[in-house]
């Protein structure tokens, strides 16, 4: 029997020691590491938010920040001088516009409507339908320079005239000399997309209630908004699959990712020849691959401050949030007649995600409250954003 | 062989053959031919969460077949052995097994292996496993609830091996006295070494001291593995052309763990006997995390207590099982925070998973069970205490 005692005993002792081993306490800690240069930059970004790409050829600081910050809003910076970047996007915006397409500076009419240029930093493709634009810098000679359609409509002929416009101007100088680093380089346009691209990269939205919940705040969502939430995040409603992630968007490039999607998307809001077809006046990225299975397939773009950007769609063409979820409930959009007559329901390209769903008033209203949640009042407020000709 | 459902379960409710599973002695054939079959059925009052939803336990990277309990009544699986003896010492085996679940029962052939083995002397002899099987080396790297005491896997079971540890692999067994020593080798065709490879060495030693038989076995597992994801929901959701899965985040690198598991038996009287048992794990994982185009660099510590003990007098057993894991786990890279939040490793309230489970058994005979339990567990933020009720059917036929 003592034998027995003894085996007893190491068998507590092994149970004591056993439950010593308790208690240790569960954690899962992060070591983003990233304290690099970059990092030190006013990015607006949060910590559990990788940087978004910048290419090395324009790293970013200050000094470009604030040149394109002035650039940015300066009507000067457009062939006739009556036209600056800020005038299609609008801080009190979300860097977006109210009416369904802009108009560009000789007064052309752009085939599609200007989006929000928050958080633009993270995209993997700029504009609504340009696979093969990938960074600010490509895209900011498109407003430039473009002229199909004229936007700010600077061309050869008026290049040189532009460049002493903003020459002329004495703020420029100091911001010019700081950021080339040499005081006898002259103004050029190479600085000046460069610097835009900065100051466009650093206009970012982390800070709407919506964040402040998912980061564990209490009572920052309406019960009407986390219902909402809860249906956005449904494989009923679908919404996250194309408006996911921490952009809203599937479209969505940062510093940490091994490669970057470029997605698509058609939303069956057109169906003209009931064989898919959009208005010819914008058609996705179809314009630039040329396959016929990319008709109609445009970027999904951010949700982030959506309530501020309305009207919706890449022609702007339904006006609230109230009847952007009415289409896709209905599996896309049926335009029974006019020039664009035709059921987007039945479009042959529609995506797979675009299959309808059943909701109702409370519930809608629900959603909206929830999207409502994604507005980052902050942003449009924020002085280090708004325009620098005024102060 | 040709049975219907209710003759076979009559057969079992009669039988008073002897079951598998016994312990090992020198006289009993390695093979014998027959079939095994066993099956639990369980009443629960409530599931773990609602249909359609993922169970992931914050903190752990999951997997394999750890799927959460439901409730009402339902199958929790049924398990059929063929084994066909070439001779006392060498034969194969076929398994095949059922699980319950959302209404539905599936079916699949988990194992098939051949067994072979040497009388070296009367103490000593070699034994040699070839093809698709079950880990052997700690009890709960292969789990079945019509196999074990209790109806629900060990959190260890489920966290660290996926419930369900099966590879194609060879073994080998050395037994010596009261010394067992094991080697293992696999292809990596488990959730755990999945697209990799494992190993596994266990030494076990049975003894015995006046009315009390003592088991300790020390066991070691090394193994790599090669974007392995968490396919427990896959296929379960489609969009017409798109196929929803439930997070594309896969694991590759190295995996080590290692434990002690000890069991007491004590016989109280000639009708009764006390059994306690302690099981300790460690598993660590080190690689890379990716998820959703990202990755992160994974280190992971996790640390399992496990003990239980049980009375049985006669035909009546109460047991009592307590679980404790520990689950550290250190994400580097610029998308830590991301993957993080996007995977089951967030686990910011740093909570342990425990459970408790208090258990009444009532034995009818060897091929009846019946067994009742109340669970209380605390997993993440969720925290639940459910009854269980249900039965254990099991027999052999020759």
């Amino acid at each position: 029997m003592a034998n027995q005692a003894y085996l007893m005993v190491a068998f507590a002792a092994i149970f004591s020691f056993a439950l010593s081993a308790c208690g240790g306490g569960s954690s899962t800690n992060y070591q983003t590491g990233d304290d690099s240069e970059s990092r030190q930059f006013s990015w607006g970004v949060p910590d559990y938010i990788p940087l978004p790409i910048v290419p090395e050829d324009n790293p970013v600081n200050e000094t470009m920040f604030q040149l394109g910050r002035h650039l940015f809003y300066d009507e000067d910076l457009s062939g006739n001088g009556t036209q600056a970047c800020a005038s299609c996007h609008h801080q009190s915006m979300a860097f977006a516009e109210s009416i369904e397409r802009s108009i560009g500076s000789t007064g052309e009419l752009h085939p599609r409507n200007a989006q929000s240029l928050v958080n633009v930093a993270f995209n993997s493709t700029l504009t609504w339908a340009n696979p093969s634009l990938l960074t600010l810098e490509q895209q900011i000679l498109v407003p430039l320079f473009g002229e199909f359609p004229v936007e700010q409509g600077i061309t050869e002929d008026n290049k040189t005239e532009v460049l002493e416009r903003i020459s002329q101007k004495p703020e420029y100088q100091t911001l010019f000399t700081e950021a080339s680093g040499n005081a006898d380089e002259s103004i050029n346009f190479e600085i000046i997309v460069k610097a835009i691209a900065t100051f466009v990269r650093g206009i970012n939205s982390f800070n709407s209630d919506s964040d402040r919940y998912e980061n564990g705040e209490a009572n920052t969502l309406s019960d009407a908004a986390l219902r909402g939430r809860e249906l956005f995040f449904s494989e009923e409603l679908e919404c996250f699959h194309c408006h996911g992630g921490y952009n809203f968007t599937d479209s969505v490039a940062d510093s940490s990712q091994l490669f970057v999607d470029t997605p698509f998307h058609n939303t069956a809001l057109y169906n003209i020849d009931g064989h898919g077809a959009y208005p010819e006046t914008s058609q996705g990225i179809i314009e630039i691959t040329g396959k016929a299975s990319d008709m109609g397939r445009f970027r999904a773009p951010t949700l982030r401050n959506i309530a501020f950007t309305a009207p919706y769609m890449h022609d702007g063409s339904i006006s609230t949030l109230e009847e952007v979820i009415r289409t896709y409930a209905a599996g896309g959009r049926n335009i029974e007649n006019g020039p664009n007559a035709g059921d987007g329901r039945e479009n042959p390209f529609r995506d797979g995600f675009i299959s309808g769903f059943d909701i109702d008033e409370n519930d809608i209203q629900n959603v909206i409250a929830y999207l409502n949640s994604l507005s980052d009042f902050e942003l449009i407020n924020n002085p280090r954003f708004a325009t620098p000709w005024e102060e | 062989m040709r049975r219907s459902i209710p003759a076979l379960i009559i057969g079992l409710l009669t039988s008073q053959i002897a079951l598998s599973h016994e312990a090992e002695s020198a006289d009993k054939p390695l093979v014998t031919t027959g079939l095994s079959v066993y099956l639990s059925y369980s009443y629960r009052d409530k599931s773990y969460l609602e249909t359609d939803s993922e169970w992931q336990i914050p903190g752990a990277l999951m997997g394999g077949e750890a799927l959460p309990v439901e409730d009402d009544a339902a199958l929790d699986d049924a398990t059929a052995d063929y084994q066909y003896a070439f001779s006392p010492n060498n034969g194969i085996q076929l398994s095949a097994e059922a699980h319950g679940g959302h209404g539905e029962t599936e079916f699949k052939f988990s194992h098939y292996w051949y067994l072979h083995q040497w009388q070296l002397d009367d103490a000593k002899k070699l034994r040699i496993e070839v093809g698709r099987m079950a880990g052997i080396f700690t009890s709960g790297a292969n789990w079945h609830a019509s196999q074990d005491e209790y109806s629900e896997a060990s959190l260890t079971s489920d966290i660290f091996w996926g419930r369900s540890l099966i590879d194609t692999g060879i073994r080998g067994s050395y037994f010596s006295g009261p010394w067992t020593l094991g080697l293992g080798l696999w292809q990596g065709h488990s959730w755990l070494a999945d697209n990799g490879s494992a190993g596994d060495v266990f030494a076990k030693y049975q003894g015995n001291v006046s009315a009390a038989n003592y088991t300790i076995n020390a066991w070691l597992l090394a193994a790599e593995t090669d974007t392995r994801r968490d396919t427990r929901y896959f296929g379960g959701h489609a969009h017409g052309n798109v196929v929803v899965t439930s997070s594309d985040a896969n694991f590759s690198g190295d995996i080590q763990a290692y434990g002690l598991d000890v069991e007491l038996s004590i016989a109280t009287s000639t009708v009764s006997q006390l059994l306690l048992n302690i099981n300790l794990a460690q598993l660590e994982q080190n690689g890379d995390l990716i998820e959703s185009q990202r990755s992160t660099t994974l280190d992971s510590n996790y640390l399992s207590t496990q003990a239980g003990i049980s009375w049985r007098r006669l035909q009546h057993e109460l047991a009592a099982r307590y679980e404790y894991i520990n689950l550290d786990n250190t994400l580097s890279g610029s998308a830590a925070i991301l993957v993080g939040r996007n995977t089951s490793l967030d686990n910011p309230n740093n909570i342990d998973p425990e459970r408790s489970t208090l258990s009444y058994r009532y034995h009818h005979n060897k091929n009846l069970s019946l067994r009742v339990e109340w669970v209380d567990e605390t997993l993440g933020d969720f925290q639940q205490d459910r009854w269980v009720a249900g039965f254990v059917l099991r027999g052999f036929f020759e």
